[in-house]
């Protein structure tokens, strides 16, 4: 690689640059006068992302962060937290920084959306004003797609597919099950949340049961007859897990479980075979969180937007971003969800605080871990077309890669977790 | 911002020197220009900072304070092939020069923290 000098900052761009510096003071006293209310529900990939660009780009704008949770657990990573590679402290964060940016972080459930007086309330019973709203809740789950599977059946067979406790209760199955036991997955249909998320996992168990339980099996049972990176973690798993994983399409079980029984701790395929599971990990059909439906935006699971901000083409004022939007070929992942909330926040900041809008640009990249030091990665570039997000260019790792190429691409990971972790969160 | 006054009143003796050099009206629009360019610079780096971030001194490097042309020559390498990070060409190839130049002016006058 080669090396150019840095400079510092006390080196002279030259006139252009004199000018630039000059004119940004003036700029930045212009944004300050932002006035107007911004309310945003769900403070994670997207909504904290949001929250903080908005009031750092305009802190006269009052902007407010409704979250149901005091501290946010991140789903990425937390496969590698089931691996051993991650604690659970380092996948957790506080709201501190966007509090002591001044962003008034309300640690309550959002129920109710008047969007034709312009409110949100709460749970706690506050009402809340907005020129602007901005809903990026995640997913919620569509039990009823698996037979005896629900919010009570999960604390036994966990989905752990919202991080935090579930996250927890899958690892303490894991480390309580004996060697030789049997592990079942099941991943949920199209379209979910993190694409390659489910094999990625697979991946992390197998690397915990190869380490820590000898003799065990991990069974997926997958309702879709292909996946996300499929040769790349196909290619790993021959060489690492050989003898633990194995993938079963829906064609040999009648298209994947069907039904469960938590307290036998049993799971039934689509044409009628019944398994014993040690650890079942039954990842239930998803759907756009619940605010989404109840303010209008959502159009059946998801919400359809305008691809070049975000906003809602149903209700007015108000923008959906992160898994609960319509992005098409744009996958639902963090990165994905942060990216979209950078033109979201640009949008917002145009309409309130003078900016100047710019032309939408996405972006979204998905590392995953098969073993230790064995990172792969698939991105695209994005650009909103007349009513889709259109692809620009894509790519993904390879097979067959060098060890080091592998190490790089998780070490990669490792600062892209960081990085998009400190943006949500405003720390760093 | 150690010496930042300092900085400032230099950054306004340049300009006026450039002020008596050509026209209030030319000054106005060009700084109006180099605003803007740096205003959407500074929106093109939200791309940027979901991986690069300031104070990393690892596998994915802090991109502030280099000079322009050291920002516009590194771009290059990941256009032309001379590297061949995935991830990198892909951001690389999606920006035209215009927009490699605001970036490299946004970065450029960002300070860095240091280590
Ligand atoms: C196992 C797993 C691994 C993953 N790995 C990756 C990865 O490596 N890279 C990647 O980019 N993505 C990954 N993802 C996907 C990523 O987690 C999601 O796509 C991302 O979190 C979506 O962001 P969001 O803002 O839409 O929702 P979230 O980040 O889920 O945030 C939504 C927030 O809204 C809150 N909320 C919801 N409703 C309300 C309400 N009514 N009132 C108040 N608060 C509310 C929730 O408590 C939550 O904190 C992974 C997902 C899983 C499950
Ligand atoms: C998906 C993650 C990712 C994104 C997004 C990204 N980069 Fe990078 N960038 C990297 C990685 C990884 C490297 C190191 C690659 C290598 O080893 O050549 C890198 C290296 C660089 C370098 C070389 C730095 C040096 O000191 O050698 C520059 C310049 C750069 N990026 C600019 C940008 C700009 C500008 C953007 C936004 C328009 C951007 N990057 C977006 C991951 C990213």
């Amino acid at each position: 690689m080669s090396q150019l000098s840095r400079r510092n900052f006390n080196i002279m761009l030259g006139a252009t640059g004199a000018a630039t510096l000059a004119s940004t003071a003036i700029g930045t006293f212009a944004y300050a006068q932002g006035k107007g209310r911004v309310v945003i529900i769900g403070g994670g990939a997207g909504g904290g992302t949001v929250a903080h660009l908005v009031k750092k780009g305009a802190p006269g704008l009052d902007v407010t962060l409704v979250e149901a949770n005091a501290q946010y657990t991140s789903c990425f990573f937390s496969n590698l937290y089931l691996g051993g590679f991650r604690s659970f402290e380092s996948i957790t964060h506080s709201y501190d920084g966007l509090k002591k940016l001044g962003v008034n972080v309300v640690t309550d459930y959002a129920t109710g959306v008047d969007s034709a007086k312009k409110t949100v309330t709460l749970r706690g019973g506050a009402t809340l004003a907005y020129d602007k709203l901005v809903l990026s809740p995640g997913i919620d789950f569509k039990w009823g797609g698996i037979e005896g599977y629900s919010d009570d059946a999960a604390q036994m067979m966990p989905h752990a597919w919202k991080a935090g406790a579930q996250t927890q209760v899958l690892k303490k199955q894991l480390e309580a099950m004996k060697a030789g036991g049997t592990v079942i997955m099941s991943p949920p249909p199209n379209p979910f949340r993190c694409p390659p998320g489910p094999y990625e996992r697979a991946s992390m168990i197998a690397s915990y049961l190869k380490a820590n339980k000898p003799g065990s099996k991990l069974i997926i049972m997958d309702p879709k007859p292909k996946f996300s990176k499929q040769a790349l973690f196909q290619e790993g798993w021959a060489a690492h897990y050989q003898d633990i994983i194995e993938w079963v399409p829906p064609d040999l079980t009648g298209g994947g479980v069907k039904k469960v029984d938590a307290k036998a701790m049993t799971v039934t395929t689509g044409d009628g075979e019944t398994v014993k599971a040690d650890v079942a990990n039954i990842i239930p059909a998803q759907m756009a969180g619940k605010i989404v439906h109840v303010a209008g935006c959502s159009d059946g699971d998801w919400c359809p937007i305008n691809p070049a901000d975000f906003s809602s083409t149903k209700v007015k004022d108000i923008y959906v971003i992160g898994d609960a939007s319509i992005a098409k070929k744009m996958p639902k992942s963090g990165f994905s969800a942060n990216s979209q909330a950078k033109v979201v926040a640009n949008s917002v900041l145009a309409a309130l605080a003078g900016k100047k809008k710019f032309p939408a640009r996405y972006r979204n990249t998905c590392w995953s871990l098969i073993s230790a030091n064995n990172g792969v990665k698939v991105g695209a570039s994005y650009k909103a077309g007349a009513d889709m997000v259109e692809v620009n260019s894509k790519f993904i790792s390879k097979t067959g890669e060098t060890a080091e190429l592998r190490k790089q691409t998780f070490e990669e990971s490792l600062d892209w977790y960081t990085a998009m972790t400190n943006e949500m969160f405003a720390k760093g | 911002m150690p010496g930042s006054g300092f900085i400032r009143v230099m950054l306004m003796l340049k300009n006026l020197a450039f002020v008596i050099a050509t026209s209030m009206a030319a000054l106005t629009s060009l700084a109006a220009f180099a605003n803007e360019e740096r205003e959407y610079g500074e929106y093109l780096a939200g791309e940027c900072t979901s991986c690069h971030r300031d104070g990393a001194n690892e596998t994915i490097p802090p991109i502030v304070g280099y000079e322009v042309w050291a920002f516009v020559s590194l771009m290059d390498t990941y256009r032309n092939g001379e590297r061949d990070n995935q991830a990198m060409v892909s951001v690389a190839k999606s920006l035209d020069e215009e927009q490699i130049k605001a970036l490299a002016i946004y970065f450029a006058s960002v300070e860095p923290k240091g280590n």
